[in-house]
């Protein structure tokens, strides 16, 4: 792929990333409660197992 | 703009998005290092978990779940792989999947920001052609065991399944994937996609026969490959942290996947589905069906299993399944190379890039001992720099950076960019991976596998995890910041979520 063509996306999509309705353009952040939700239900699984295993 | 494809409407772009957006057909960036955009994005929840799963399905999860049956038995097989897989599945699902869902990014780029150009590309480089060159190779011996054990019961001869004609089998291998790779992506997507549906037939073959023939008790009164232990409670740490590793191996792969989701739950969860659910009940098939036979060689397992005809089936349809995960592993370090690995790698032919790829591979078939016979060895020598590399890109994405990173920073030439550190290296973040490296060395020697006393309290990943952890934060803090190095102060411009400032 020409070079050029690539450093010209490159700009116009920074250009977007960084405009002011730059949220349109982003995928947000993973909510805070998926990541509690999964190291609770690891913390449990890995209890029950070591009592099943052990 | 000047040689530039001219940008689509709001008509005109897909879905209806705004109007900055290149129009379909015209500029396909996913398979370019540049960041998407959100419409650009291409998987949701479940065409994702599609995608992991079939990676997951694959014949590695037969090595793993024989190394691990060889210290333990079913019940603590399952729950050790249920434990590790979890563990660092969870973290690798995390550090390099969430700075490259949320800014389309390229994995390899977003580390820029924690290890600095030069060092990123050192990383990359690393992993994707010592790797995938090992990954490669270890693919390409079972290719070739499992060729000599069919031509063995073809013709009724007694080739030894170890010597030089397993070796020079797996040679082939290497050239016959060389040879599909060199044609491009399309014949990579139609080979895998017609080989997935049948290793998931032969999975849930083994599934069938093994527990026809045995019942659950007597499943889980068999005991581990190498036999019983004196130290039962080693032996069951060893085969969590086969599977910490075997989670950690990960990483290279499932940043540029969760690129392509479209929302960050489509880029988390789905690796809960494919490298954590998929990979963790292929591996137990492989447990099973190891333990009931008391074979270890997965490509032993068939005949016995299936008898002849079948057996000899199914090993043609694995040999097969160990082409396409040699495709799909060097297509995506290819990828990886010719985006990151500089102007000299970026005009290299497709062709002569494969050549990087599986060269060291064609070497390594003829030294089996080196990874092959090793497994456990060979996946811990991974694990001993992803899990430091993780912790490290961990600690600086969610901690340090409270999840923003400056997109046209990472693109920015070295001198320029604020993620230039030491002339394009961060040597804090290079001296945390060495840090938590060390301690994994020390807890598990990588090359005899002898476990020190405290391992068994520990495992080795976990604590190379914490020790890089707190390396990399202390040295930021201590070192990097107050020189006003890494972009540490820079937050988001009000108004927009890319666009950063002091």
């Amino acid at each position: 792929m020409d070079a050029q063509i690539l450093q010209d996306q490159l700009e116009q999509r920074i250009k977007f990333l960084e405009s002011s309705n730059s949220a349109e353009h982003l995928v947000g952040d993973l909510p805070a409660r998926d990541i509690v939700a999964c190291v609770l239900a690891l913390t449990l699984m890995t209890a029950v197992l070591l009592w099943w295993a052990y | 703009m000047a040689g530039t494809e001219r940008l689509g409407t709001d008509d005109e772009t897909r879905g209806g998005g705004p109007s900055v957006l290149p129009r379909q057909g015209q500029f396909d960036a996913t398979v370019t290092d540049l960041p998407l955009m959100r419409v650009e994005r291409i998987w949701n929840f479940w065409q994702h978990s599609a995608v992991n799963v079939g990676l997951a399905i694959a014949t590695w999860a037969f090595l793993q779940g024989a190394a691990v049956a060889y210290y333990v038995g079913v019940k603590q097989a399952i729950a050790a792989m249920i434990i590790g897989y979890g563990i660092s599945v969870l973290l690798v699902a995390l550090a390099p999947c969430m700075p490259s869902v949320k800014h389309g990014i390229e994995q390899f780029v977003g580390i820029r920001s924690t290890f600095g150009e030069r060092g990123a590309r050192i990383f990359m480089i690393l992993v994707s052609t010592l790797l995938a060159a090992a990954w490669s190779a270890v693919l390409a011996i079972m290719f070739g065991h499992g060729l000599v054990t069919v031509i063995n019961n073809v013709f009724g001869v007694a080739l030894p399944e170890t010597g030089v004609a397993a070796s020079l089998l797996g040679l082939i291998a290497i050239v016959v994937s060389w040879a599909i790779l060199a044609r491009g992506p399309v014949s990579v997507e139609a080979v895998c996609r017609a080989i997935a549906p049948l290793l998931i037939l032969i999975v849930v073959g083994i599934i069938v026969i093994v527990f026809s023939r045995n019942s659950w008790s007597e499943l889980t009164a068999l005991v581990p490959l190498g036999g019983e232990s004196d130290d039962p409670h080693l032996n069951f740490m060893l085969a969590v942290e086969l599977n910490l590793a075997g989670g950690f191996a990960w990483w290279p792969n499932l940043g540029n996947l969760a690129r392509l989701a479209k929302t960050p739950r489509a880029a988390f969860w789905p690796n809960w589905i494919g490298v954590f659910a998929a990979s963790v009940a292929a591996a137990a098939v492989g447990v099973l069906a190891a333990l009931s036979l008391q074979v270890e060689e997965p490509t032993q397992w068939m005949i016995p299993l299936a008898g002849v005809v079948l057996g000899v089936i199914a090993l043609i349809v694995v040999c097969l399944a160990n082409i396409t995960a040699i495709l799909s592993q060097g297509y995506a370090s290819m990828v990886a190379l010719k985006g990151g690995g500089g102007a000299l790698l970026r005009r290299a032919a497709w062709p002569l890039l494969g050549l990087v790829i599986l060269g060291p591979a064609a070497v390594l078939v003829f030294f089996p001992e080196a990874v092959y016979e090793n497994y456990g060895r060979f996946v811990s020598w991974g694990a001993i720099v992803l899990a430091p590399l993780c912790a490290v890109q961990f600690v600086d994405y969610f901690i340090l950076r409270h999840r923003h990173i400056s997109v046209r920073a990472l693109y920015q030439p070295i001198g320029e960019s604020p993620y230039t550190y030491w002339r394009g290296i961060n040597l804090a973040a290079f001296a945390a991976v060495a840090a938590g490296a060390g301690t994994y060395a020390l807890l598990l020697n990588p090359l005899s596998y002898e476990p020190a006393p405290l391992f068994r309290y520990t495992t080795a990943s976990l604590p190379a995890f914490a020790v890089a952890a707190a390396a990399h934060y202390l040295l930021t803090r201590l070192v990097v910041e107050p020189r006003g190095l890494g972009g540490y102060g820079l937050r988001p411009v009000a108004g927009s979520s890319s666009r950063m400032q002091s």
